[in-house]
């Protein structure tokens, strides 16, 4: 397609700005780091930001499927959505590529295949949310599952504690179950 | 019925993405955001152990309950730090602001946030330093860098020296050495004279201070937990070990941190020291009243760090032992190495640690006279006294994760890694620069290990979590080895958030695994009641 080819010639220019301008929703000294640090480990949000984009531009030049976008997006919004982000700035990196691929490829997109992008960015921006709910779900349970591990012995002593005083109470209630039909 | 006044480009227009603030950092004031602080000291916990201004309080509050002459009581705890500690002035003169610390934070890489920044972080502070204990601050005022104490800047202090986990990386790329460390340890200790502290840290304090432990677990709590570990044991090996409790006589003091005495997966280290310790033969006993090894009161003052840091070598003193062993853990062992001498020394009832098992003569404890575990298993390992079986943990693929205090605080690289190459098959180090002592933190560390503050500890692990995540798609890595008790409960947070299907280990679990015991059944499972490799249902 004439679209996919367009966005393959066009990858580092389109992937650089995508990059910058999402690198802006940080404070400006952070932006400067993120940019110019290209350590993996050093700098892993750049990194792993600079990663994920070029992934969503690899899925929108080529194999577009579900699985993919899911865990390119997961490698992006993983970290978005721990740090000081609302849900919807999170996520809104997705609908700067609309603008960019307008001002780079200006009137060569138009028409259906236009239509057919931005059905493509709107897929995308709608798994970037459930992608989002999910590492939200993910933070309340590793806090969930942490108080469990931080007290499982205890746990394991008043359960056992619990189910002693359990058989007791059952017991207590079979005998004097019995005692009362004995009485009638 | 609701009624639309805008058009969808204008609400995009509206939305501000930029974090930028139009202020600055100066003047722009902190914003508590849920999940990245933790909840306020409580009342009972400070006055139990005489801390000032003891009440409840919160820090959403606008009012945070503080005594009428707070800046102050500021004023002359600096003063007295200052005169006391000449690294702290030392430290803050001769900062440069090269900016060769600014990106090695670990709450900076992961949260974006500058006042991360251990330079900006350290200036929160400077700034007043300048203002009102030196000449060109007091002259030049903000031109020369300084501004005036407030209750704003009081509670950004607050809420960026608790968003340090004290873990040295920045001191380690500093050319001038300043240690950020300090200077956050000062900064926790002036709010701590206005009773600013966190529940998480202060009623650990209290409950060490009450019973020896973190948790509050009474003698016969402990007792009955290392029961568990026993029958546990028992059903595994068909080993019955009697290890004792508060036995005078006993030729070694062991102090472990007490989290490993309930929290998983720390439990099952604690396991492996007591398979350890019945296979040599160690003459040794627990106590249940120096039950603790991790030190909290380190989190709020050096006074408090001391108190209850004494009960290690009182109990070594009633109870007769040679020397102490210690056991896995972070800063506990920095407390321990770098403090304890001076602060509760000499102990010169005490004797060198030797080896009862191999004689080796551990010089470098010559004056704290108390080792750490994986020093004392590595040296057993290198003279042959333990028979292991590494395949035993073949379904692990480890990696190691240093622990900040270990590492940079005490210089132990070498002897985990060698235990950890002797019980396993599969073991394969992070990328250089975020291991040894470079390592980065688990971003929990110093008291931050609390639930309420997730967000800001999956800020802060995060670049730890990168450096798995790639061993993790590099070579299958799933299992996470340390030496911290922390680390044991806060990365596995952190792995699950980030990296599902890795677990964390203590080193002395893989240990107690692959320990071949005498007289021990076939084990069909490991400690953790999982089929062994090779033993999964046929």
């Amino acid at each position: 397609m004439a679209l996919q080819s367009l966005l393959k010639g066009k990858k580092d220019s389109l992937l650089k700005k995508w990059f910058d301008q999402t690198a802006q929703s940080y404070p400006s000294q952070t932006t400067e780091f993120l940019k110019n640090n290209k350590g993996q480990f050093s700098n892993p949000v750049g990194y792993s930001l600079k990663k994920g984009l070029e992934g969503l531009l690899d899925a929108l030049s080529g194999d577009f499927n579900d699985e993919t976008l899911k865990n390119v997006l997961d490698s992006i919004i993983r970290i978005r959505a721990v740090q000081d982000f609302t849900p919807s700035e999170s996520v809104y990196f997705v609908f700067l590529i609309k603008s960019i691929v307008a001002q780079e490829l200006g009137t060569q997109v138009e028409g259906k295949e236009l239509l057919e992008f931005n059905n493509k960015i709107d897929r995308i921006a709608l798994i970037a949310f459930d992608v989002y709910m999910q590492c939200r779900e993910d933070l309340f349970e590793v806090r969930v599952k942490e108080v469990e591990k931080r007290n499982f012995r205890l746990l394991q002593v008043a359960n056992q504690l619990f189910e002693l005083r359990g058989d007791a109470a059952l017991s207590q209630c079979q005998e004097d179950s019995h005692t009362e039909k004995e009485t009638r | 019925m609701a009624k639309f006044s805008k058009k969808p480009q204008d609400l995009i227009a509206d939305i501000d993405y930029s974090k930028t603030p139009q202020t600055e950092w100066m003047d722009t004031p902190v914003e508590f955001k849920e999940h990245t602080f933790c909840w306020g000291a409580k009342g009972k916990n400070l006055e139990v152990v005489g801390f000032p201004n003891a009440r409840d309080w919160s820090p959403t509050e606008e009012d945070w309950k503080l005594p009428q002459d707070w800046e102050n009581i500021v004023m002359e705890g600096i003063k007295d730090r200052l005169s006391k500690y000449r690294s702290f002035k030392l430290f803050m003169d001769i900062c440069v602001r090269c900016g060769a610390c600014a990106d090695k934070c670990h709450f900076y890489i992961g949260s974006g946030d500058p006042k991360n920044m251990p330079v900006l972080r350290a200036e929160l502070f400077r700034s007043i330093y300048r203002r009102y204990f030196t000449a060109p601050g007091r002259v030049f005022g903000r031109l020369a860098g300084a501004r005036e104490l407030t209750l704003q800047v009081l509670k950004e202090w607050w809420y960026y020296f608790y968003q340090c986990t004290e873990c040295r990386r920045c001191s380690v790329f500093c050319p001038y050495g300043i240690d950020t460390a300090e200077i956050t340890m000062m900064v926790r200790e002036l709010t701590n004279l206005l009773g600013l502290n966190t529940d998480w840290i202060s009623g650990p304090v209290a409950n060490c201070y009450m019973k020896g432990n973190h948790l509050g677990l009474e003698p016969h709590t402990i007792k009955s937990s290392v029961e568990f570990f026993l029958d546990d044991i028992e059903t595994i090996t068909g080993i019955r070990i009697e290890p004792t409790f508060n036995r005078k006589g006993a030729e070694v003091l062991f102090v472990t941190p007490s989290g490993d005495l309930f929290a998983d997966p720390g439990t099952y280290t604690a396991m492996g020291y007591l398979m350890l310790f019945h296979e040599i033969g160690l003459d040794y006993t627990w106590s249940t009243y120096a039950s603790e090894g991790g030190n909290f009161g380190f989190f709020t003052s050096n006074e408090m760090a001391k108190r209850l840091n004494a009960k290690i070598y009182a109990e070594a003193k009633r109870l007769g032992v040679k020397w102490i062993l210690g056991g896995e853990c972070g800063h506990m062992w920095r407390v321990l190495n770098q403090y304890m001498d001076t602060w509760n020394g000499p102990a010169d009832f005490l004797e060198v640690p030797k080896s009862p098992i191999t004689g080796t003569v551990f010089e470098n404890a010559k004056t704290t006279k108390m080792i750490h575990i994986t020093e004392f298993t590595a040296d057993l390992i290198r003279n042959n006294k333990i028979k292991l079986d590494p395949s035993r943990n073949d379904n692990l693929i480890v990696t190691y994760h240093d622990s900040c205090n270990t590492a940079r605080g005490m210089g132990l690289l070498e002897e985990p890694r060698y235990i950890i190459r002797h019980v396993c098959n599969h073991f394969y180090e992070m990328p250089e620069d975020t291991i040894r002592e470079k390592t980065f933190c688990c971003g929990s560390g110093t008291g931050l290990n609390a639930g309420e503050n997730m967000e800001l500890r999956m800020r802060g692990g995060l670049p730890r979590a990168m450096a798995v995540k790639h061993v993790k798609e590099k070579h299958g890595v799933n299992m996470l080895a340390n030496v911290c008790a922390i680390d044991r409960a806060t990365l596995s947070a952190l792995m699950d958030y980030y990296n599902k299907g890795v677990r964390v280990t203590g080193v002395h679990e893989m240990v107690g695994n692959a320990l071949v015991m005498k007289g021990e059944k076939p084990r069909e499972t490991n400690l953790r009641a999982e089929p062994l490799p090779g033993k999964e249902e046929a």
